[in-house]
């Protein structure tokens, strides 16, 4: 009888402990070792969304290297930049679990995390080796205030002043360097500009900003852009400044107008000057049929340039979350961070791994001043990409009509900040 | 007596259930992806929904503030407009061409071919290649201007205020609606009798005279059907064509911003799901009243021969 009871005992006890283990073992995180989760991981497959195509060259491959280094098998769904974000809000919105990793932009990080299509990476974090503690300040306050951290940025990009080497020298003008001021950008855009005998412009001094790049002019004329802590846009007086001038600079022939061309013309060698993002390092590389260089973008009242950046999150949908961590952990440890930056030329949002200056694109040979990048970082703050896209192609398009003499400045900026105002916190 | 009464029911309820079994599938489907959907919008456009599915029911505040939106109104304005004048232009190029290839001459089939055939390449890619064709600086239609007059022609076709209209009306020709049209009218132009032009001939009755008198009033209940067809396609297709040419801001300064292009944008370039679909009702409002209104018209202008 005894005997019976103690054997009863001893398999009630061992069924607890396996129905305790059972459930721990569904929680992944907090029990188990570390070798078993890996083991248990390895072979699973992980889909991750992004926006841009990955870099051909194997090496340089981040998603290729992150799958021979967890062995998880890593698939990348390549989603078009301009449908990016509705796709991801769209499988939020339906509860999509195609993909495990979503790369999601600064403005929707927060929506994700309240409409709770993401999940908080606290847990996984805390015995992960990312080093959470070491992000750019811009990062860490923009993921302040969700009540977790949601997303991990992939990188940091920013935006400068890319400018053609030979129109400089065949000018005579000294190149651009990072204490240039906004004024000796107009004068040097003025001298650079070549006209033809019938008065039309052969060679513009700078490009027209771009969606981007509208918003480093204004933030630098000295309006706030973005004001995080109402989530509104805030253009004034620096919008008016900066679209003035560059209406003026477009009537003198100085910048083109605006219009349905396509081409680049920074790249085609039609222009001496151009701000774009430092992504397109990586794009240039050794192409161009030019001698080029960046610096930073020039200052007026304010040095301002705006940050970009994805965040890596785990979709609280997925059914591989555990391997999804597995996966953003490399992806944002110090090789697949150092792979990101030679493949796309933006530093890490990691500052002790951004300085090793991983970044520094081989191909860009003619690239001297890499400085202009650290640089930019430094006065870098998001702000318009946290705000709908709507909102600021609306507002370009109503500069692009003062431009264009559509609208005076002021009507333009007045009506911008009106549809931003109508359409920011439905 | 009562045998034969109850096959007879028997035999018209299975004739009733075997109409209803062939009108089931589009049953289904008018259900599912016609009255479904349409309930819906109306549903989603009372609530605050966004596009990642974050919803709240807030009665008619889309539309009081879409009402108030000059943004709203400009589209509502540009959308009757383009409309009414892509409508128009397309139904008479439709009926020119379709006149054109009606006469007997040699290579018909040639022209018809050539003439259809920028109408089956989707409206995308048609409106990327105008886009090209278009452009300021490195456009081929300004390169032929400048090789011919001996100028730098430097024309901002697509963002300048004064020819924008003309390049997006001109290039609505070259869609498939309007060569669908055309196909349309000439098989319309064939069924009008000889006998009438015969008796014209003998009359001494003008080219003109013939069309307006014997050929448009034949050809009417087609121009009707195109008509409405035609202002479907404006309302409801024109995004295919604008977006890729103008944005979806319909530059220059909103001045081609349609409703289905402001829907698009506010939808998924702002996330306000539950104030597009509040456009989107408008939308559909309009696209009723201009049905309406054209077979209202049609009673006193379309000639039905029998």
């Amino acid at each position: 009888m005894r005997r019976k009871k103690l054997w009863g005992r001893i398999f009630l006890t061992a069924a607890i402990v396996g129905v305790l283990a059972g459930c721990s073992s569904k929680g992944g995180e907090t029990t188990g070792s570390s070798a078993e989760k890996t083991k248990k991981e390895e072979g699973q497959k992980v889909t991750i969304a992004v926006w841009n195509e990955p870099n051909k060259d194997e090496a340089l491959n981040m998603y290729a290297q992150a799958e021979k280094a967890t062995g998880i098998k890593v698939e990348v769904t390549v989603i078009p930049e301009s449908d990016y974000s509705s796709k991801l809000n769209q499988m939020v919105s339906t509860g999509d679990d195609s993909a495990d990793i979503y790369v999601i932009w600064e403005n929707d990080i927060a929506n994700f995390a309240k409409a709770g299509g993401i999940i908080p990476m606290d847990d996984y974090l805390k015995n992960s080796s990312i080093q959470t503690g070491d992000f750019i300040d811009a990062v860490s306050s923009l993921s302040s205030g969700l009540g977790g951290t949601y997303g991990l940025p992939w990188c940091a990009a920013t935006e400068l002043l890319f400018y053609n080497k030979d129109m400089f020298d065949s000018a005579g003008i000294p190149y651009p360097g990072n204490d240039w001021s906004y004024e000796d950008y107009k004068s040097a855009a003025e001298k650079l500009t070549k006209k033809k005998a019938d008065g039309t412009t052969e060679q513009y001094g700078s490009a027209l900003p771009n969606t981007q790049t509208w918003w480093a002019g204004i933030g630098g004329a000295g309006d706030k852009v973005y004001d995080p802590s109402k989530g509104e846009m805030v253009i004034g007086d620096g919008a008016v400044s900066f679209v003035s001038d560059v209406a003026t600079m477009a009537k003198n022939g100085i910048m083109p107008e605006p219009s349905s061309d396509t081409a680049d013309i920074f790249a085609s060698g039609k222009a001496a000057m151009s701000w774009q993002g430092s992504w397109n390092i990586g794009t240039y590389g050794s192409s161009l049929p030019f001698q080029w260089d960046i610096a930073t973008i020039p200052t007026d009242k304010v040095k301002y340039n705006t940050l970009h950046t994805g965040f890596y999150s785990i979709n609280a949908k997925s059914k591989n979350q555990d391997a999804a961590f597995r996966v953003i952990e490399y992806l944002m440890g110090e090789e697949g961070q150092n792979i990101n930056s030679k493949a796309s030329g933006n530093p890490s949002a990691i500052k002790s791994i951004a300085e090793k200056g991983a970044w520094k694109v081989e191909s860009a040979s003619s690239v001297k001043n890499w400085e202009a990048m650290t640089d930019s970082l430094k006065a870098g703050v998001f702000g318009y990409t946290c705000l709908p896209s709507g909102v600021t192609n609306n507002a370009v398009s109503e500069f692009n009509a003062a431009v264009l003499g559509q609208k005076t400045p002021e009507e333009a900026v007045k009506k911008a900040d009106a549809y931003a105002r109508e359409t920011i916190g439905y | 007596m009562y045998k034969v009464s109850s096959k007879a029911a028997k035999k018209r309820l299975t004739n009733h259930l075997t109409a209803y079994a062939f009108c089931a599938p589009w049953m289904i489907g008018f259900v599912c992806f016609t009255l479904f959907p349409t309930i819906f919008l109306f549903a989603v456009s009372l609530t605050n929904r966004k596009l990642n599915g974050i919803s709240k029911y807030i009665g008619l505040a889309n539309y009081i503030n879409m009402f108030q939106s000059s943004t709203f109104w400009n589209s509502l304005w540009v959308t009757l407009f383009f409309t009414i004048v892509m409508m128009i232009v397309t139904t008479i190029w439709a009926v020119v061409m379709a006149l054109l290839l009606n006469y007997r001459q040699k290579l018909n089939g040639l022209f018809q071919f050539c003439y259809f055939l920028p109408s089956v390449i989707p409206t995308v890619a048609l409106a990327y290649t105008f886009r090209t064709i278009f452009g300021k600086e490195a456009g081929l239609l300004n390169g032929i201007i400048s090789a011919m007059t001996g100028k730098n022609a430097m024309v901002n076709w697509l963002y300048d205020s004064r020819t924008v209209y003309v390049a997006l009306f001109f290039i609505t020709l070259f869609t498939y609606n309007t060569g669908q049209m055309m196909l349309i009218f000439r098989s319309g132009l064939n069924d009008v009798p000889r006998e009438l032009y015969e008796a014209c001939n003998i009359d001494g009755a003008s080219p003109f005279q013939k069309f307006f008198k014997i050929t448009l009033p034949m050809i009417s209940p087609i121009v009707l059907f195109n008509a409405i067809m035609g202002c479907i396609s404006a309302l409801n297709g024109s995004f295919a064509l604008l977006y890729p040419l103008t944005g979806e801001n319909g530059d220059p300064n909103g001045m081609s911003q349609v409703l289905s292009l402001l829907i698009y944008k506010e939808a998924f370039s702002n996330m306000k799901v539950g104030y597009a679909c509040a456009m989107s009702v408008v939308l559909f409002l309009i696209a009723c009243c201009f049905g309406i209104g054209i077979f209202a018209i049609s009673k006193k202008i379309v000639y039905y021969e029998n």
